[in-house]
């Protein structure tokens, strides 16, 4: 097999893997106070061990490509594969000092994150606009999402019909960076964190012939988060089975990797 | 297990492995040639992931480091080591080496893989001048004249020669070791040439870092050998991988890595016991 990207946010860059380690003087950031600055070059590499994007590669032998800088939104993602191809690589922020064409990969694992890390794209007045979304929904209080706001207004929506309607955009983006690497010869898949956009991948066939569900105990997740709602265990602040003292991470613990890995391996093999 | 840190040359850079790969663009160069410019991003990380170190650090669920330049010799490989524990805050310094840095805590091991000696810098002084050089004076290229004329001027012979620079590379290695295992991190040495192997044997300390090669239940001391009397140990003669039409490579095969990395975790797994 070619290479594999793996496209995502914290969870799949493997954020508080290094917790599992021998390493020495390990910062105990917790979700709130997280800075990539605090980890060691030993730390971040251990890590790369453990997260389900090496696992998946050494199971078919091959190499992985995630971005170097932890987190990030869907948006972030297509421009971080966007810039594997374009040249621009060697002064981005994402990867150092690699360039790629579409024939180096055989897959894309595209990790959905909250979709409320993107910003919201419209016209108002015959302005485009892209808002980001307001932390809490009733208040509006900056410049750009009292527009928002005024838009939702002129347009008689209520939030959550505004919602759906962001939702909805975002999926049409996904979908369509989808149908343009699959295009370049690169199949895509996708696993979700949250279930912002497993509704509408669901009810489109494109998209949920490519949703990864995941498998735990004989029991089907079609998110992480179902999965370890369910299954708090697999989160790091909770795996007191393999850290004594764990710290405020609420990030996928290293038994909740090998679950998304075995998933992804169990999907990609039995197509 | 902490990080293991590997030192060699391109057998551990693991040159040649990208023809095992199914990416395309590969380029097949002449016997003995190697671009850098010809292999592509994607073949270089395809090669990690079958090179003995990263089969070593999976198999310890660890990571290893390696420095980023192909071949090399002893030189290279302790300036590389001196870079990423002292070079700190210098973080543009020997990027061709590594950009990363660490802290010797970060390793539980150091393996080494000794190369050919005459690779390193062998000092003398001539007219009056201190020169080196780091080829051998039965090479046709670099400053081999350089060194002949020193010879003629002194009256030495190529064992003269070679012996004085094993002395000092067996020296020095003696040194590098020992300075890494007062520091915390137990090492092993394995060796492509043969060299060194008599000057390590009559070392008790070298002898005990020392990881003979076993393979199809016989054991060597040196890559080479080990290569010689099995030739699919080659890349170049790898025709189960290949067919008929392999690449011209005499670097370890696919298979060598697996057989040089079954080794390694063995002795490390020796310590741990």
């Amino acid at each position: 097999m070619k290479g594999i990207i793996f496209a995502g946010c914290s969870f799949t860059w493997g954020q508080g893997l290094y917790f599992y380690s021998d390493l020495l003087d390990i910062i105990k950031m917790g979700d709130g106070d997280f800075n990539q600055s605090k980890l060691t070059h030993a730390q971040i590499k251990f890590k790369n061990t453990l997260y389900f994007p090496r696992l998946v590669a050494n199971h078919f032998n091959t190499f992985e490509v995630v971005k170097q800088t932890n987190g990030g939104s869907e948006r972030d993602s297509y421009e971080f594969v966007t810039s594997l191809f374009d040249g621009t690589l060697k002064n981005h922020m994402f990867i150092l000092e690699s360039n790629f064409n579409y024939d180096d990969f055989d897959y894309l694992i595209f990790q959905t994150s909250q979709i409320t890390r993107n910003k919201f794209k419209f016209i108002f007045n015959n302005q485009n606009y892209e808002v980001s979304i307001p932390s809490n929904g009733a208040d509006f209080f900056k410049e750009e999402e009292k527009i928002l706001l005024e838009w939702l207004i002129q347009n008689n929506l209520t939030y959550n019909e505004w919602f759906t309607i962001f939702r909805s955009q975002i999926f049409e983006e996904l979908k369509n960076f989808f149908i343009l690497y699959e295009e370049r010869g690169i199949k895509c898949k996708i696993v979700c964190w949250t279930d912002d956009l497993l509704e509408f991948i669901k009810n489109d066939d494109f998209m949920s012939s490519r949703l990864i569900s995941l498998y735990y105990n004989d029991i089907k997740f079609d998110t992480i988060k179902y999965l370890t709602n369910l299954n708090n265990d697999l989160l790091i602040c909770n795996d007191l089975k393999n850290i004594s003292s764990p710290p405020n991470d609420h990030h996928p613990s290293k038994k909740c990797h090998e679950i998304i890995a075995k998933s992804i391996i169990k999907n990609i093999e039995n197509k | 297990m902490k990080g293991l840190l590997f030192g060699g040359c391109s057998f551990t850079w693991g040159q040649g492995l990208y023809f095992y790969s199914d990416l395309p663009k590969l380029f097949y160069p002449k016997p003995y040639e190697y671009h850098r410019d010809k292999l592509t991003d994607a073949q270089l990380r395809f090669k990690d992931t079958i090179r003995f170190p990263r089969l070593v650090a999976n198999h310890f669920n660890t990571f290893e480091s390696f420095k980023i330049a192909n071949g090399g010799s002893e030189d290279e490989t302790f300036d590389f080591f001196h870079t990423i524990f002292n070079f700190k805050d210098k973080l543009d310094a020997n990027r061709h080496l590594s950009t990363e840095r660490y802290d010797y805590k970060d390793f539980d091991y150091i393996i080494i893989q000794l190369s050919q000696l005459y690779r390193n810098r062998f000092y003398f002084q001539l007219d009056g001048h201190e020169c080196f050089t780091n080829v051998s004076p039965r090479s046709d290229y670099g400053d081999y004249k350089l060194l002949l004329k020193w010879m003629e001027v002194n009256n030495k012979t190529y064992n003269d020669w070679f012996n004085e620079l094993s002395q000092l590379q067996y020296e020095r290695l003696l040194k590098e070791l020992k300075f890494y295992e007062k520091k915390g991190i137990k090492t092993k040495i394995l060796s492509w040439e043969n060299e060194l192997v008599p000057y390590i044997k009559n070392d008790e300390f070298l002898n005990q870092r020392f990881i003979p090669l076993v393979y199809k239940d016989k054991t060597y001391d040196t890559i080479r050998e080990m290569q010689d009397n099995n030739k699919e140990l080659f890349i170049e003669y790898d025709y189960e991988f290949f067919g008929t039409n392999t690449p011209k490579d005499h670097h370890p095969s696919k298979m060598c890595h697996r057989v040089i990395a079954n080794n390694i975790i063995n002795s490390i797994e020796n310590d741990l016991k």
